[in-house]
């Protein structure tokens, strides 16, 4: 498919045109959207399908959107904010679309929406500030006021590199993925963990074009736990920490945003398996 | 292909409707944050158990504590997977020998708590803000080497080599520490000001020698089963650590030897060990050891005929050529001279020690025979604390118990047996040093310091300090004396210029760096460490895991700055790691312990206990046969007046013979009105000085607070446990008061090692002693008298 197609579509709480998707961002993809007479079609690199406004998504648009979203947060955590990742995603206005949704109310958004919105106008001398504010926060010399490591949370010491570190690396193990530097970094870092599941989507979207509908269930069954058995056991503390000791909207933000929508990812993935069945 | 989903639940709307509207816009740029590796050969997805097998095993490697406590443990790493999930510690049996026992303390059990806490440094940095203030920016290791090379060379051109000066550092108390590589590094390249003297001992290493002309003067722990009566005297192994000397002084309790503890706390040694505490003002213990001469020479219970033959200056028949007989020490003790008789009743005022209980301990001290007076180095951090050193060698002489098993001469007490060599530095090409405790005064007036400050080697100073390393060590603010001082002259960036600091944490010195670089510790290294003079093992400390994130092991970078200077070779001598470091140890120490393992079997068993016949008793050639083995001191005698001493000229505070010095800031200094309480730091069990401060569960086994007795706080309205402050004309702490009969009335205790935390007001939060603490230093050592302090407590 050709690059450099635009995305029109409304929002379908106001009705608001939206104009999203920077040109290089489709250079990935082998499907896209198109908003034709109030109907998005699908463009696949076998034709087009006609989705009935939004009551049937295609599967691979859902996870290629969690993909992002877990690409975002894993980098936001890991990485020092850079200022063009910061900007591309102000383009894309996820946030204001999000807000206009009923269904997933959540403080984070508004502060997200209001940071990315005003990311054009930011300073030189306020983006250095946002990136000695992560500093401060994920990388020292000073005490971390929200260790972003899960073994802080989850083991008897509060330390890094612990048996649940271990239990982590196996589990990465499992899907043929290992921490580059895991004698020097903890596997369990939160953006390491975010990155983990996007490797599985990534994973379960081929699985996808392989039509191979029990490897991919698998792969979702496997987001699932780690989610489960990894990730939600300390985000809950780890967030209050970041969002009480913060006063950075993007860190505010990313972190009473983050729980909120890991836990309502599970969701939508128990959902998925529950309906993989409809499936045609 | 195209798979739709029908909706069947509403719960997750707004994430789908969002799905739809994005979906195929949203492209990832990169790989995510790219820490994650994925195998090219994929998993078999369709298995729903994993296909790659993760191994069980578990490996113990031995290690070794490296902070310093007076003990070094054998800590037994559980590693699995690169990770240590658990720790052990020495299993020996207690059969194999009282004084090889090396089992960890409650700071060793939670070595895992301290050194995997999540506020490691982790990367290099550059200071950024005002130097103190505590900004830094994460740098890369090429700049910060680049930075500390041509710093180093900078200041060299400009300042002369001796205004290089690398500080005391304890963090690694090992064969192979930073400090003495960092000395190293600049012998070979010009010279730097040296030091001499520690924190620990200073005045008690000056003074004791002129008693005996050395400061091994201790029998080696597994002679305690052989006295009869054992007093420690400000001494307190339990919390301090001394060696492995604590379960010797159990076997010796076993055996029914009598034990006194005197020291104004009832530590946690006389609380274990003691049959009878004898609680003292701190500063006052000349007054009462001189009352106790003064109980023997009046009931004649001293040992005349062993002073006689083996000591100098005790009475007037017995002094050097050419001095009055009236400057004797018994002339003192009877006042023919002051005109003051040294009684129990007049010392009981001083000391607040009940004459009655001095007379008691004089004749059970002069009867009891053999009896170990056993010194602790707290005493002698104090104003005068050479006094207090000398005086108990005095009536260790006079009770005949020195060079002989059960006895003690008293005084510094070395007794190491086993010698250990750690890497060597070449000698210094700039030949003057200064006492330890007046590097302040370095960098504000060195140029100006001369022999009377203490300056050896040389006249003059040429010039004052501009650089410090500082390389695991907290004496850059937090272990010297007055913390706000202290800061303040390191804050001004005129006089010192430039500042390494490598730490495993932000400490209060650390804050301090110009370039702060990440260290590493115990776990992360290639080691061989052996305790304190009293304990007869040696250890390897095994590295068994990578240093985080990027920190390093002084070495690693000192190297490369070696190799910017032109000097890498000179200063590697062929040795790239620490491991060929270590191999070259256990070869020095081959040459000398001839039954010390191969460098292999070391490594592996982690541990070599050494095994001697029988005790080390100081002395004992002397007291056989002093003919043919004088005293290394001038006349060759047991030194009770000390013409050296008398030489100086300075009668007041350099005595030729010890006596009660009224000390400032002691109980009888009138600044008592402002300042009515004394105050001490003790060692706490939870900390190795200012190590393990941060892990919080130091907190559960001793929390930082003022300790008082219940008379001091009742009459300040403070109950136990209440925030109070705790000040001088020096700074003001505010912590909890621990209020206790434990610590006597008149004396407060703050615990040393906690990390000085200035808020807004300037007020330590954590409660530093050294918040209190003074530069003055004590008289001829020049030591740090951090005992010695007038405060007064209120409520917060
Ligand atoms: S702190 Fe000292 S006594 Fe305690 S375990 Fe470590 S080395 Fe041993």
């Amino acid at each position: 498919m050709k690059k450099g197609i635009q995305i029109e579509t409304d929002c379908n709480q106001c009705g608001q045109r939206i104009v999203s998707c920077p040109t290089d961002a489709l250079s990935h993809n082998d499907f896209n959207f198109v908003n034709k007479d109030n109907k998005i079609y699908v463009i696949n690199k076998g034709g087009e399908s006609v989705i009935n406004n939004a009551t049937e998504i295609n599967v691979k648009d859902i996870l290629k959107t969690r993909l992002w979203f877990y690409d975002l947060l894993g980098k936001s955590f890991y990485l020092e904010p850079e200022i063009s990742r910061l900007k591309k995603v102000c383009e894309l206005k996820i946030f204001e679309q999000f807000i206009n949704n009923e269904d997933f109310k959540n403080e984070g958004i508004g502060i997200l929406r209001d940071f990315f919105d005003n990311i054009s106008k930011i300073s030189n001398e306020e983006f250095n500030s946002l990136r000695k504010e992560y500093t401060r926060l994920f990388i020292g010399p000073g005490h971390l006021p929200a260790p972003p490591w899960g073994s802080v949370y989850l083991s008897k010491e509060r330390i890094i590199f612990d048996e649940n570190t271990l239990e982590v690396r196996k589990f990465y193990k499992k899907w043929g993925v290992n921490t580059k530097n895991s004698n020097k970094e903890p596997d369990d870092h939160i953006g390491f963990e975010l990155e983990f599941i996007s490797i599985l989507i990534d994973k379960s979207l081929s699985e996808l074009d392989k039509n191979n509908i029990n490897g991919f269930k698998n792969i979702l069954t496997a987001q699932i736990d780690f989610l489960k058995s990894h990730i939600l056991i300390w985000i809950d503390v780890f967030s209050d920490k970041l969002s009480e000791n913060t006063e950075y909207s993007l860190f505010k933000g990313l972190a009473l945003f983050l729980p909120e929508y890991l836990k309502m990812d599970i969701g939508l993935l128990e959902d998925l398996l529950e309906n993989l069945e409809n499936l045609q | 292909m195209a798979m739709n989903l029908k909706l069947s639940t509403v719960t997750r709307r707004a994430f789908l409707k969002l799905s739809a509207l994005t979906g195929g816009s949203l492209a990832i740029s990169g790989c995510t944050p790219g820490a994650l590796d994925v195998e090219s050969e994929s998993t078999d997805v369709n298995a729903s158990e994993p296909t790659i097998a993760v191994e069980e095993g578990v490996e113990v490697i031995p290690t070794s504590g490296s902070n310093n406590c007076g003990g070094r443990c054998v800590i037994k790493a559980h590693v699995k997977d690169d990770v240590i999930i658990r720790l052990s510690t020495d299993e020996g049996s207690e059969d194999e020998g009282s004084t090889t026992l090396a089992r960890a303390c409650v700071r060793g059990r939670s070595y895992r708590k301290t050194f995997f806490h999540p506020d490691r440094l982790k990367y290099p940095m550059k200071r950024v803000g005002k130097r103190g203030e505590g900004k830094f920016e994460r740098i890369t290791w090429e700049e910060a080497i680049e930075t500390i090379a041509s710093e180093t060379k900078r200041v060299k051109e400009q300042y002369g080599p001796a205004s290089r000066y690398v500080h005391y550092a304890t963090g690694v108390s090992a064969a192979i520490r930073g400090n003495t590589l960092a000395n190293r590094l600049l012998a070979l390249d010009g010279g730097y000001l040296g030091y001499y003297n520690t924190y620990s001992t200073a005045q008690t290493s000056n003074a004791t020698p002129y008693t005996y002309g050395t400061g091994s003067t201790g029998n080696t722990p597994d002679d305690y089963v052989n006295s009869k009566l054992i007093i420690l005297w400000g001494h307190n192994p339990a919390e301090t650590i001394f060696g492995t000397s604590m379960y010797p002084l159990r076997k010796a309790k076993e055996a029914g030897v009598k034990i006194i503890a005197v020291d104004p706390r009832y530590s946690d040694t006389a609380i274990g060990m003691a049959d009878e505490w004898i609680p003292v003002l701190p500063g006052t213990d000349n007054a009462m050891m001189d009352a106790m001469a003064y109980v023997m020479i009046t009931e004649d219970l001293h040992d005349q005929e062993f002073l006689d033959k083996y000591a100098i200056g005790f009475d007037a028949e017995h002094m050097p050529e050419g001095i009055d007989g009236k400057e004797s020490y018994k002339s003192y003790i009877l006042g023919e001279k002051d005109g003051i008789e040294k009684t129990p009743e007049w010392a009981e005022k001083i000391t607040k020690v009940p004459a009655k209980t001095i007379k008691k301990l004089a004749r059970e001290y002069a009867t009891t025979k053999p009896a170990a007076l056993i010194q602790g180095w707290g005493p002698q951090r104090s104003a005068y604390g050479e006094q207090i050193v000398r005086g108990a060698t005095i009536l260790a002489t006079m009770t005949g118990n020195v060079g002989i098993s059960g006895g003690c001469a008293s005084g510094a007490g070395y007794a190491s047996r086993i010698s250990i060599p750690g890497v060597p530095v070449p000698k210094n090409p700039f030949e003057g040093s200064i006492p330890v405790f007046l590097w302040t005064d370095a960098i504000v007036r060195g140029s100006e310091m001369t022999a009377k400050d203490g300056v050896r080697g040389v006249d003059k100073l040429p010039s004052n300090i501009k650089l410090i390393f500082n390389l695991a060590g907290n004496a850059l603010i937090n272990q010297h004396s007055d913390c706000n001082k202290t800061a303040e002259i390191l804050a001004d960036e005129s006089l010192v210029e430039f500042i390494v600091v490598s730490d495993i944490f932000m400490t209060p010195s650390a804050k301090f760096a110009d370039i702060l670089l990440p260290g590493d510790t115990v776990f992360e290294r290639n080691n061989i460490t052996k305790p304190w003079g009293y304990g007869d093992f040696a250890l390897y400390a095994n590295k068994v895991v990578e240093p985080p994130f990027e920190c390093k092991f002084e070495y690693e970078w000192l190297k490369e700055v070696a190799a910017k200077l032109g000097i890498r070779d000179e200063f590697t001598d062929g040795n790239e790691t620490n491991e060929d470091w270590t191999r070259w140890v256990v070869e020095e120490t081959r040459k000398k312990h001839f039954d010390f393992p191969t460098f292999e079997e070391f490594k592996k068993s982690g541990m070599h206990r050494f095994k001697f016949d029988e005790p080390l008793i100081a002395f004992k050639k002397q007291i056989e046969d002093p003919e043919n083995n004088p005293f290394h001191t001038p006349s060759g005698k047991i030194e009770i007046f000390s013409k050296r001493l008398w030489d100086m000229n300075a009668p007041e505070e350099i005595p030729a013979i010890p006596k009660y010095i009224s000390s400032w800031e002691g109980p009888e200094d009138p600044l008592k009105e402002k300042y009515p309480l004394q105050c001490i730091g003790h060692h706490t069990k939870r900390r190795c000085h200012s190590t393990h401060d941060n892990n919080p569960w130091g907190e559960e086994v001793e929390q930082q607070t003022v300790w008082m007795n219940p008379i001091d706080a009742d009459v300040r309205g403070i109950k136990d446990g209440v925030l109070v402050k705790a000040f001088n004309d020096r700074g003001t702490v505010e912590i909890p008061a621990k209020v206790t009969n434990k610590v006597m009335p008149g004396v407060t205790s703050i615990s040393q090692g906690a990390w000085w935390t200035p808020n807004k007001r300037g007020v330590d939060t954590r409660g530093c002693i050294n918040t209190l603490t003074t530069h003055k230093p004590s008289p001829l050592a020049k030591g740090n008298p951090q005992h010695t302090n007038l405060i007064q407590v209120e409520k917060a």
